[in-house]
């Protein structure tokens, strides 16, 4: 089942009826099953992975619990004994705790990176090792990467430790717990979202509200025109170019570079939106995965404002703790020490970002061009880290006013096609066509270019005239997004108005759509 | 005015709100499609027409594919036998399809003969799509049997065309009909209507019959190769289907004719094991007790489908190929009703045609790049046991229009060539019976060859 199909569709008008016909209080037990049908619908052979990974991040979780139980039990039974713990003993026993607790958290962690590690990477790692140690070493496996398991395994472990963090109590029910990792609107793609944020609003009972229904289907329609007529649209030339650079202009790989990064964002928002619509009519709201970021000043800004569920994961999960572990703080002590302070300061967070960086690549696809294409990105926010104030100076000479609409403007264009570049990497079907599309964007200039249609080999003049229409509304829709929620702006508006807009966008996806992809789902971040 | 200061919709509101929406969705998508839609002079509506006028009297029907639409003329059925016959082929049908269209048809008139054509072309599995089912569907006239069909064949994708598309023939109006139409500036492509037809003696599509004008012998001379008869590729499902509408035929006191149109002798002699497929339908025929007659086996001196002349391709008859089939059949079954032995108008089998043969049907060339700058060209000619061939092969880089002789006249079948410098090339293959001075009897010219800079350094 694809999310662009007619099934699809129908599923999801089956689920909100059973969803809304069911006791408020079983609504969730609907999810469970339409989790499961979903999961079934989109892959048949690998669930049983996600069931290994909720099993044992909720055993875990409980089991950490536990033993915080237990460690309070054992004071509190020495104190109703009047027995009196020295200072020195109640930080043993905690100590104790603590490191059984490490333990627990480290295998349960390792068996879930593992399992990841082992469907996801095998082949990465053994084809690399190959590479090196002569062919055959290692040999290589045909395996099937369960679906979502990028997703549903960070959603698990980041539960696990905020759990280890104490910062709330664990989920007792194995039901509930599975229906949290497994909810279907965040199986494929994301977000991947934070346990308290979710699970209270998949379990709360809430009544049916029209408003949100209405905003949830102007939200759907939004994401299937993103992703069936501009992505997909887009999608065609894309292809082309990146498979056929070599017979290209200089100026046609440039903007198939740059259109990837529009396909990209189409494809991705499109799909969230259409999920989030989903999901907002069954009552349930999603963490949001984008805030506009095309409209980024700064690579830092950017990944701030995409895929921010992911971004926000390594913040939290893999910079902090780097950041301030052991090692790190001995390092930039040691920096300090010899009067490096600038160093010292700046040495715990690089190394962070290089580590978290790698592994954003790495997380994104099995392959060196996505490690690089990360190291890019870091590259980038380094080197603005270590410039501010050469760069500050220079604005200040230049006489550029920093809040001037203008420099604002400059920056996004800049931005965009710093990330449009970097995206080349991550899309080009190998390393080698990655480097020859960089080589024939400065090099492939005495091609022949064949007029203005010839930048967008593929399409035709009826799909660029849709592209343009299309882009237009995207950015219209993009300006109104800064100032309010436009799907449950436009759920407020005259009720002929919301009918007119809801056919004009299922006619306009129904006719102007391209239906044509092989992609896990449909989707190009399916296969991440 | 804002409608969240007015009273919030009671659930009695919201479910007339969502009908009167889906009724104004329904409308509009209505008046869309019919807008959009393909020109209504398209066969399946004649066809329809013409099993409405007909309607009780018809008491032959003819099943089949593309093969049985453009190759069988009811009327030297009519002629022959003195039946009322009508042409139920579509678009590739399966025989899921033909048992659905036999059971309405059968409810309308009263069926006595029944003529399937079964082809080991359209045999496989893969054969089945949304929009050939709905091809069928626009032909149905009861309901329960419709409902039946739909249920059976269609996709949940074809959902929308089923439920959404308010026009009486729906496979003249899918989405994907009128998206078509639209991408291509409101420029309406007909189907079968603009195709010129060769001599029409009466308006046509006839009884369901939607013949093809010629196109020529030379595009018959560029058939490459035939489709493989491959044992595992076999559909169980139309073999299911195949033992149903004979069962059903059976139970209904229907006499059924199974039968293969021919095709192309070139067609015919690319097949590898052709007398397994004859086995396999035969063994069917045999277990139901019904006749098969195969028209490929057919003894040349009584049916001798000349080539070009017939054909549109090379296995769809063309007009002038449709009459002369369907007359020769139609003789054929007379014959037999009268008890005239007609067996042995057939060959027994494969080895006893190719004997018989005294031509070559048609060449190709197969190749393969030898990862070493050059590619092995192995010549492959059909005909007949006791013709020998000699073959000529001829190159031009693409762009050019002169080809060079790369391999003069000779009888060997395997030969390695290495091309003159990186690029395209057009490769052509010429044959000829051996110590003719004819420039070539047979030809094709559908071979590429595309060789990079770095085997050509090699």
């Amino acid at each position: 089942m694809s999310i662009t199909s007619p099934s699809f569709l129908v599923f999801c008008i089956g689920l909100v009826l059973v969803y809304y016909i069911f006791p408020k209080k079983a609504r969730w037990c609907v999810l469970l099953v339409a989790n499961a049908l979903f999961y079934i619908w989109m892959s048949t052979s690998v669930g049983a992975y996600i069931l290994v990974t909720a099993v044992t991040v909720w055993a875990a979780a409980l089991l950490l619990r536990r033993m915080d139980q237990k460690r309070e039990e054992r004071i509190k039974s020495a104190q109703q004994r009047e027995q009196e713990f020295t200072k020195e003993q109640r930080k043993a026993i905690k100590a104790s705790v603590k490191r059984r607790k490490r333990w627990l958290v480290t295998a349960a962690v390792a068996l879930n990176i593992g399992i990841l590690a082992y469907m996801k990477y095998y082949n990465f790692f053994a084809g690399t090792i190959n590479r090196f140690a002569g062919k055959g070493v290692v040999s290589l496996k045909d395996l099937l990467v369960p679906l979502g398991i990028s997703y549903y395994t960070f959603i698990s472990l980041g539960y696990l430790l905020d759990v280890y963090r104490e910062k709330y109590e664990p989920q007792k029910n194995l039901v509930k717990f599975i229906t949290f990792v497994s909810y279907f609107p965040q199986m494929l793609q994301g977000p991947i979202s934070r346990y308290p944020d979710l699970s209270t609003q998949i379990f709360e009972q809430h009544p049916f509200s029209y408003e949100r229904y209405k905003a949830g289907i102007f939200r759907f329609l939004w994401g299937m025109f993103k992703k069936l007529v501009i992505a997909d649209r887009v999608a065609l030339m894309v292809n082309l170019v990146f498979s056929g650079y070599g017979e290209y202009h200089a100026l046609t790989v440039f903007c198939g570079a740059l259109a990837y990064g529009i396909q990209i964002y189409a494809d991705f928002s499109g799909y969230m939106d259409t999920m989030a619509g989903i999901s907002c009519i069954l009552g349930i709201d999603l963490a949001e995965n984008f805030r506009q970021p095309f409209f980024s000043k700064s690579v830092e800004e950017y990944w701030r404002r995409w895929h921010i569920t992911l971004g926000a994961w390594f913040r939290d999960y893999l910079f902090y703790p780097i950041s301030v572990s052991g090692p790190a703080v001995d390092l930039a002590k040691a920096c300090r020490k010899r009067g490096w302070q600038k160093l010292g300061k700046l040495l715990p967070s690089y190394l962070s970002l290089l580590f978290v960086w790698a592994t954003t690549g790495l997380w994104h696809g099995a392959s060196w061009r996505f490690i690089f294409w990360g190291m890019g990105n870091c590259l980038f926010i380094m080197l603005s880290m270590q410039f501010t104030d050469i760069f500050a100076k220079i604005k200040k000479k230049l006489h550029i006013a920093p809040d001037s609409k203008w420099f604002a403007i400059f920056q996004m264009v800049r931005t965009f096609l710093l990330m449009g570049m970097l995206r080349l990497l991550s899309r080009a079907n190998s390393f080698r066509d990655a480097i020859g599309m960089y080589r024939a964007i400065f090099t492939a200039w005495g091609k022949e270019l064949g007029g203005f249609r010839a930048l967008f080999p593929g399409l035709a003049e009826q799909d660029l005239r849709i592209l343009a229409w299309g882009l237009l509304a995207f950015f219209a829709v993009s300006l109104w997004q800064l100032k309010e929620r436009v799907s449950f702006s436009m759920a407020r508006k005259p009720l002929l108005l919301q009918w007119a807009v809801m056919l004009a966008f299922i006619y306009i996806t129904l006719i102007f759509g391209v239906y044509e992809n092989d992609l896990i789902g449909g989707f190009i971040y399916g296969q991440f | 005015m804002d409608s969240s200061k007015r009273t919030k919709p009671t659930a009695i509101g919201i479910i007339v709100r969502h009908i009167i929406f889906f009724l104004l969705f329904y409308l509009v998508n209505a008046g869309l499609i019919y807008l959009l839609r393909e020109p209504d002079k398209f066969y399946v509506v004649t066809a329809v027409e013409e099993a409405k006028e007909n309607k009780g009297k018809i008491n032959a029907l003819i099943f089949g594919s593309s093969h049985t639409v453009y190759g069988l003329d009811p009327l030297p059925f009519d002629e022959a036998l003195g039946w009322n016959t009508f042409n139920c082929g579509t678009m590739l049908q399966d025989m899921q399809g033909a048992y659905y269209y036999l059971k309405d048809m059968d409810k309308s008139n009263e069926i006595e003969h029944v003529l399937l054509n079964i082809s080991y072309s359209s045999w496989s599995s893969s054969y089945r799509n949304d929009t050939k089912s709905l091809v069928i569907l626009d032909r149905l006239s009861s309901p329960f049997v419709y409902l039946e069909y739909a249920f059976d064949t269609l996709s949940w994708d074809a959902l929308y065309d089923l439920v959404f598309v308010p026009y009486r023939y729906r496979s003249n109006a899918t989405l994907e009909q009128v998206k078509e139409n639209v991408a291509g500036n409101w420029n309406k492509t007909y189907l079968y209507s603009k195709k010129t037809l060769e001599g029409p003696r009466r308006p046509f599509p006839y009884k369901g019959f939607s013949p093809v004008g010629t196109v020529g012998v030379e595009k018959l001379r560029r058939i490459p190769n035939a489709a493989a008869w491959v044992q595992n590729e076999k559909s169980a499902e139309n073999e299911e289907y195949l033992y149903k509408l004979l069962d059903y035929c059976r139970a209904e006191g229907i006499e059924v004719i199974l039968f293969s149109s021919p095709f192309a002798d070139a067609y015919v002699m690319g097949v590898k094991d052709y007398d397994s497929i004859q086995a396999y339908f035969s063994g069917i025929a045999e277990k139901y007790g019904v006749k098969y007659y195969d028209y490929n086996l057919i003894r040349k001196e009584y049916y001798r489908s000349e080539a070009g002349q017939f054909w549109q391709d090379g296995h769809h008859m063309n007009f002038v190929g449709a009459q002369l089939f369907s007359r020769s059949f139609a003789n054929l079954l007379a014959s037999a009703e009268a008890g005239e032995e007609v067996d042995a108008l057939f060959y027994k089998n494969f080895q006893e045609y190719a004997d018989a043969y005294d031509e070559i049907a048609g060449v190709r060339l197969r190749i393969s790049d030898l990862k070493d700058g050059t590619y092995r060209l192995t010549k492959l000619a059909m005909l007949g046991s006791f013709v020998e061939a000699e073959y000529q092969v001829l190159a031009r880089p693409e762009g050019e229009e002169e080809y060079t002789v790369i391999l003069d006249y000779s009888d060997k079948v395997n030969f390695v060539w290495k091309p003159w410098q990186a690029g395209d090339y057009q490769l052509r293959i010429n044959a000829r019976r051996k110590g003719s001075s004819e420039e070539y009897e047979v030809y094709s010219d559908v071979f590429h060859i595309t060789m990079d800079a770095e085997a050509a350094a090699q």
